[in-house]
């Protein structure tokens, strides 16, 4: 546990010991660059639901004791990195980590602290307060949905309820901390920096597990009609606008011409609206099967059993990106 | 005296308060017979309650120009706090369509805070232009020297902004630190001439000031420990470096786990400012390690000590930060702690906020610089087509100006001659005093130690658990 309060290279969360990965590439993942390369990269390393994460917590160091080199630079988890990353994830429940994926948690515990705060001061019949929210346009909002709420005691009970059966589902950890950033009547919460000291344990661990006690938060106020503002448009965009248009054209028979004289674009944006789509699993059957070269797929099963570990300018033999890659994306998916 | 009921019956109803604190009246009184004033008030003179009661005088909106984003917002929420609700700000943190929305509303509003580049904008302008303007405030009026270290380029567009009026709004400038230097500048700058100029002295006789000499980095930092175990009340210890911050309350939280203490610097996101201010505010942390940031916005009165670990760059800011300590009128006192290596590094400051030549020939010719700030004030001369010569000028005459403030700074931390107040007093063109016992630490007999605490360390509360938490808040 002692080394619980040193570490902060919590960089092992996105390594394994068995696939040396790119340092480069999994930082472009973590700030959310959704070029279809990085997204591609991030299916090949299940990392797709730490897109972005850097919103929420921007510093992932890395211990090199903890960690193996391979001759291009790429790295891999030692055994005492592995056992590291099996004491952090023994503290708190990665499970929903995914929720990062679909919402911005950030945006979300921001909005929910304020509306803590609004709702708590209103239950002591405190007025005189200072609202925790800098920026106006949260304020306004919240300030509405505050307005036009009907039955504001009631809500207010509601959100106490929600928050005790929410801290007792989750580990005990994480209910300690995430409850110490609360902020309400006479109430002013407690930073990352403190919880860390009163704990001992590292700022980086605090702040993980803070975040996914938010991550699981957030699905205690998908069901309340009253707190509907919390969730709503926290939502984020998970694959580009443009790329939806063409699938809803592909799944309406448009031919791959069509599509581009609709859209308006070149024939590589369509066939990397493809490919997102493909990584995101959102392509039916029939559209796959377009768009899938067989007879490639063999033969470069031939190249390297793994066809996702091949690289394309080190083929043997000439063939199209577009196909290449797609190859690759259904390789992942092994539903071959 | 008629004027005098008056606003006192708004002081009493609006604000609750049964006096006014020093200065108010006399700034109100003059805004009220119609001058254009320039009040020099000391910090935690209550400068806001000036306007804001003028407001509800005149029945008229009021724009009040602040540098800072985060120094509008406090005020926005201490008005809000008091049931003002018609206090809306205005500055580069909102997006095209906030903007819009406000702009569109803007005549809902009575005080309207915004920044110097925001209303040099021509749609803000014209905007502002129409709304029958009760008073025009240029808080921080010091901002628009070039001799001080607050100086913001875009103040000195504010020249235009009063001339360019239909009909010209009258104006108050606030500013809490005025030597004469800048007080001529604030005239000349803004072209005005005929300013009623009210002063208060500055002195703040209950700050004992005291100056500690250190031939090392570790004696310096195990005699901060020292005094933060004794030191009676809440304090402030401001640093010139975020990292030293950072390390040195790690330091005193692994050598006393009893003391309770917060870091607030540029790098601590605004979330935790707000729990750092609160727990202070509340007595629920004694100690906050912060840089010139921590202060500007928070009304504490009772703070009993302020440290200078790092030699601050002027007397000004030397000034406005201890001023922070002692506003209940009772004895407080202010430490700096002096080391030789304190110097150069305060000269690395001053070289590392400015750009020099080669910076700026670097940036004219098209090419990045690597300090962002710099890149900044860069930008924005360029966009109000500044010549690069000038600029080469400007910026090398700011520099010496700041490593003249410096060496000002510097001689009173060696200084061991002189009453301390009366180098202070005679920097700021103010008469002499009487140096006493509790005065300052030059031929004095005053122990340090009638500023340590009597009773025993202090006693960190009991940690809630989450079910108790949830009680308390519900
Ligand atoms: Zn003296």
């Amino acid at each position: 546990m002692n080394k619980l309060k040193e570490m902060d290279s919590l960089f092992v969360l996105f390594l394994n010991n068995n696939q040396f990965r790119k340092e480069k590439t999994i930082r472009n993942i973590l700030k959310g660059k959704k070029t279809v390369a990085n997204l591609y990269a991030a299916k090949k390393y299940n990392l797709i639901n730490i897109i972005g994460l850097n919103k929420y917590i921007n510093d992932f160091k890395i211990d090199e004791s903890l960690i193996d080199y391979n001759n291009e630079g790429k790295i891999k988890l030692n055994n005492d990195g592995q056992l590291f990353k099996k004491e952090i994830i023994s503290m708190t429940n990665f499970n929903f980590i995914q929720n990062n994926f679909y919402y911005d948690i950030y945006e979300f515990k921001r909005r929910f602290i304020l509306i803590l705060q609004i709702m708590s001061e209103f239950f002591n019949h405190n007025k005189k307060y200072i609202p925790i929210e800098n920026q106006n346009y949260r304020r306004f909002y919240v300030k509405k949905w505050f307005h036009n709420l009907s039955q504001k005691k009631e809500a207010a009970i509601e959100l106490k309820n929600i928050l005790n059966e929410f801290l007792a589902s989750i580990l005990p950890i994480e209910a300690e901390i995430i409850a110490k950033t609360f902020v309400g009547f006479k109430r002013h919460g407690k930073t990352i920096t403190q919880i860390s000291e009163e704990k001992g344990l590292s700022y980086s661990i605090i702040q993980i597990i803070e975040f996914n006690a938010y991550c699981q938060l957030i699905n205690f106020f998908k069901k309340s009609k009253n707190y509907s503002i919390i969730t709503k448009d926290v939502e984020k965009n998970i694959v580009n606008k443009n790329a939806l248009k063409t699938l809803s054209l592909l799944d309406n028979n448009y031919s791959f011409e069509e599509i581009m004289k609709i859209m308006n674009n070149k024939k590589s944006t369509i066939e990397e609206h493809i490919l997102e789509l493909a990584i995101f699993d959102l392509l039916s059957k029939k559209i796959i099967n377009k768009y899938f070269n067989v007879n490639l797929y063999d033969k470069l099963k031939k190249e390297d059993n793994m066809i996702y570990n091949l690289t394309y300018s080190k083929l043997s033999f000439k063939c199209s990106f577009f196909e290449f890659r797609f190859c690759q994306i259904l390789s992942l998916k092994g539903n071959n | 005296m008629e004027n005098y009921e008056l606003v006192l019956n708004i002081l009493k109803k609006k604000f609750g308060f049964s006096k006014f604190k020093e200065g108010q009246f006399e700034t109100i009184n003059s805004l009220i017979v119609g001058n254009d004033v320039l009040s020099i008030l000391p910090t935690g003179a209550g400068k806001s309650l000036i306007y804001q009661l003028y407001g509800y005088y005149k029945q008229k909106p009021i724009v009040v120009i602040t540098p800072l984003i985060s120094l509008m917002y406090d005020q926005v929420k201490r008005m809000n706090m008091m049931g003002e609700n018609k206090a809306v700000t205005l500055n580069s943190d909102f997006d095209w369509f906030q903007k819009k929305v406000i702009l569109n509303n803007l005549d809902q509003y009575r005080f309207i805070f915004i920044s110097p580049e925001y209303i040099s904008q021509d749609n803000v302008f014209n905007i502002i232009n129409n709304l029958d303007l009760g008073l025009l405030v240029i808080d921080e009026a010091h901002c628009v020297s070039t001799w001080g270290n607050d100086f913001r380029p875009a103040y000195l567009n504010l020249r235009n902004v009063i001339k360019n009026f239909s009909s010209k709004p009258q104006l108050l400038l606030l500013t809490a630190t005025a030597s004469k230097n800048v007080l001529d500048d604030i005239q000349q700058i803004l072209d005005l001439n005929k300013l009623t100029i009210l002063k208060k002295s500055i002195n703040r006789e209950n700050i004992y000031l005291k100056n500690i000499k250190y031939e090392d980095q570790n004696s310096k930092d195990e005699d901060l420990l020292y005094l933060l175990n004794n030191l009676a009340g809440s304090g402030i210890v401001y640093f010139s470096s975020k990292t030293k911050a950072d390390e040195m309350s790690k330091l005193l939280i692994d050598n006393n786990a009893n003391l309770r203490v917060g870091v607030y610097h540029a790098d601590i996101d605004d979330h935790d400012r707000f729990v750092i201010q609160q727990q202070f505010m509340n007595n629920e942390i004694d100690i906050v390690f912060a840089t010139s940031a921590f202060g500007m916005g928070i009304d504490k009165s009772d703070i009993r000590f302020v440290i200078h670990y790092h030699l601050p760059q002027n007397i000004e800011d030397y000034f406005q930060e201890i001023g922070r300590a002692g506003r209940d009128n009772q004895k407080s006192i202010a430490i700096l702690m002096y080391s030789r290596q304190d110097e150069y590094f305060a000269k690395n400051l001053i070289d590392y906020s400015l750009p020099d030549e080669s910076e700026i020939n670097l940036f004219d010719s098209g090419n990045v610089i690597s300090n962002q700030d710099k890149e900044d004030i860069l930008n924005y001369y360029r966009k109000i087509g500044y010549p690069k010569k000038d600029l080469i000028n400007l910026f090398s005459e700011l520099r010496e100006k700041r490593l003249v403030d410096l060496n000002h700074m510097i001689d009173y931390a060696k200084n061991e001659k002189y009453c301390r107040r009366n180098i202070i007093l005679s920097y700021f063109d103010e008469p002499e005093i009487t140096h006493s016992e509790f005065c300052c630490d030059i031929n004095s007999n005053e122990v340090i130690n009638t500023f340590f605490r009597k009773e025993q360390g202090k006693i960190k509360s009991k940690e809630l658990n989450w079910k108790e938490i949830i009680e308390k808040l519900f």
